[in-house]
């Protein structure tokens, strides 16, 4: 009776050990629980997010953390969350703060991304920036010491689809909304939408040059109509839909503001002088809102 | 001086010895070495190919081959050409021949093939095929035990580059050419194309009813149009662009054919009975000119 007591006691504990493992409890607060097996880290407000994603044939990493120190604290909370290997890297865009940390996890982690990211990738990692990485962040020690540049061994067009374990994830390319390559993931099962750097949290986006509103528009509708529960950014916490509505409205009322500046006979410089948008107070980088200016005046000019 | 050269000798010819020579020979038979680190198995004419590419990374390996036995072969030869894993399998077509073997390779090898290969494979999927297979012979049911259906990881849509060490391999969806996911695959610096069912060797093709002749020719024109060196079709030996050439000029004499005996008043039944392709009798797979002329009557048609 009393091993029989003994070996209940031991299952039970194992149980409730394996559990609290899978579920996160005991994972640090830099990490939000967004759904089962579905965990969003991000070091500091505001830096790019990395989602571990479990599934029953190994793990699914959307994108690799800010900078190393980051990687590597995702994948201690990947080993204690799971005794499988990162399987996929998923990529929602090609830039540093979302891929430099790809040495960490790969190999043995296949690297997706949409057609032109390993391009944007090798441009960008020159041995000046890598030495520079090196310099600017010696102490991030350790975290460093095997970098290399990894590029993706998946390059993908328009869509793809991964299937994982019990798993779903519908890639699909999002045209010039932030990178050269941006990927939006869908989870149809989950209802958990990745909307890349597309959009961001009272947050002003870097509007590079090619990157048209109406293009980011189009691609907020499509990814409305997948009627997710859960919006995950690229930056930021995640959210509902809501984080989609309040980046639509604000692109909205930015090209109607440009557009009746410039009907009224403003120039370019003019408007990036006079205009403020009511209710972006309180929004980081506000040293954007100029090219983000310059953007709407591009989509209004047909340039 | 004298001491020096010997040396030098010495070590080349340890170098020599020592290098991983492997040719197809060491590989059995039925095996091909058309590049370095290509190897393609193609036991005959007719029966399905597979391939593996070594690359620094890994293997990877085109089609899963024809039988648990040709698998079993297969992953034999991999181990003699590299230490490394098979880490990516991509499939040419979803039929049996070239998928059901998923379970030798998979894991740790991720699948790859184009949108629609998994309903496919699932629609063809034989429930008793383990079963039957393990019934030929104790060897085969050795393998078979571990069976477990294996649809892709990837489905790409279109086109999808496919990166692995110093290798590219770019996959090219082709559309209504064979089975409900067909990819060609090519090489660009090796010049080396995985052509899929789209054209064997010598051999008539056993053409579905969604499959049509227009789109078979656009095929060929756009893998033509890499202007490969190295040709590997999905059943058969490693060839050239010369099977591109026989296919077009066999499909556009059947159409031609069909054309003149439907504009003449001919029913179906009438050509089927009647057409014949005096030029291809030493063709395998004669059976399928029947289906071949049903397809051909639908594009006339059209």
């Amino acid at each position: 009776m009393k091993i029989k007591m003994a070996a209940v006691f031991l299952f039970a504990s194992w149980f409730l050990l394996v559990s609290s493992h899978a579920s996160g409890q005991n994972l640090p607060p830099t990490f939000k629980k967004v759904k089962e097996g579905i965990f969003v880290y991000a070091g500091r407000p505001g830096e790019s997010n990395c989602t571990i994603i479990l599934t029953q044939e190994g793990v699914v990493l959307i994108d690799s953390g800010n900078n190393p120190p980051d990687s590597v604290a995702v994948q201690k909370a990947v080993k204690q969350l799971t005794p499988q290997p990162v399987r996929f890297l998923i990529n929602t865009e090609p830039h540093n703060d979302h891929t430099t940390g790809h040495f960490v996890f790969s190999p043995p982690a296949v690297i997706i991304a949409a057609a032109g990211a390993s391009e944007s990738m090798r441009g960008a990692n020159t041995p000046a920036r890598i030495q520079k990485l090196m310099a600017d962040h010696s102490n991030m020690g350790d975290a460093l010491k095997d970098f290399r540049v990894i590029t993706p061994h998946i390059e993908y067009k328009d869509k793809m689809t991964l299937n994982l374990g019990e798993r779903t994830f519908e890639l699909s390319y999002l045209k010039n909304v932030h990178s050269e390559a941006d990927t939006a993931i869908w989870l149809p099962k989950e209802k958990v939408l990745f909307t890349a750097a597309s959009i961001g949290v009272k947050r002003f986006n870097n509007l590079r040059p090619f990157v048209s509103i109406p293009d980011t528009l189009s691609a907020i509708k499509m990814m409305k109509a997948l009627n997710p529960e859960v919006v995950i950014p690229g930056h930021g916490v995640p959210g509902s839909a809501k984080i989609l509505d309040d980046m639509e409205k604000y692109y909205n009322v930015l090209m109607e503001r440009v557009g009746a500046m410039v009907k009224a006979g403003k120039s370019l410089d003019e408007i990036k002088k006079e205009l403020k948008i009511p209710g972006t107070e309180d929004w980081e980088g506000k040293d954007r809102f100029p090219n983000n200016i310059e953007a709407a005046y591009r989509a209004i000019k047909g340039s | 001086m004298k001491r020096r050269i010997k040396v030098i000798l010495f070590f080349a010819v340890a170098f020599l010895f020592l290098a991983p020579q492997i040719g197809a020979q060491d590989l059995g038979p039925g095996f091909t070495k058309v590049q370095d680190g290509i190897y393609v198995y193609a036991p005959d004419q007719t029966t399905t190919t597979c391939s593996i590419v070594v690359t620094q990374e890994g293997v990877v390996m085109i089609d899963s081959c024809n039988s648990p036995l040709a698998s079993r072969n297969m992953l034999a030869a991999v181990k003699k050409v590299t230490d490394k894993p098979v880490v990516f399998l991509i499939d040419t077509e979803v039929h049996n021949d070239h998928t059901w073997n998923h379970y030798i390779f998979s894991p740790p090898a991720v699948v790859i093939n184009h949108a629609g290969a998994a309903e496919g494979m699932k629609k063809g999927l034989d429930p008793k095929r383990a079963e039957t297979l393990s019934k030929q012979s104790p060897e085969i049911a050795a393998i078979v035990k571990d069976y477990k259906f294996i649809p892709p990881h990837v489905e790409y849509k279109d086109r999808m580059t496919l990166n692995l060490g110093e290798r590219t391999f770019e996959l090219i969806y082709l559309k209504n050419v064979h089975s409900e996911a067909d990819t060609a695959i090519w090489l660009p610096k090796e010049r080396v194309l995985f052509a899929a069912s789209a054209a064997n060797v010598r051999t008539m093709i056993n053409l579905r009813p969604h499959v049509t002749i227009p789109d078979v020719l656009a095929g060929y024109k756009l893998m033509k149009s890499l202007n490969p060196e190295v040709v590997i079709p999905g059943h058969g030996p490693p060839s050239t662009t010369k099977i591109f050439d026989e296919y077009e000029a066999f499909y556009n004499l059947l159409l031609k054919r069909v054309g003149e005996m439907a504009a003449q008043g001919k029913s179906l039944d009438e050509i089927k009975k009647e057409l014949k392709m005096p030029e291809y009798v030493d063709w395998a797979g004669q059976d399928r000119l029947g289906g071949n002329i049903d397809v051909a009557y639908k594009s006339v048609k059209k």
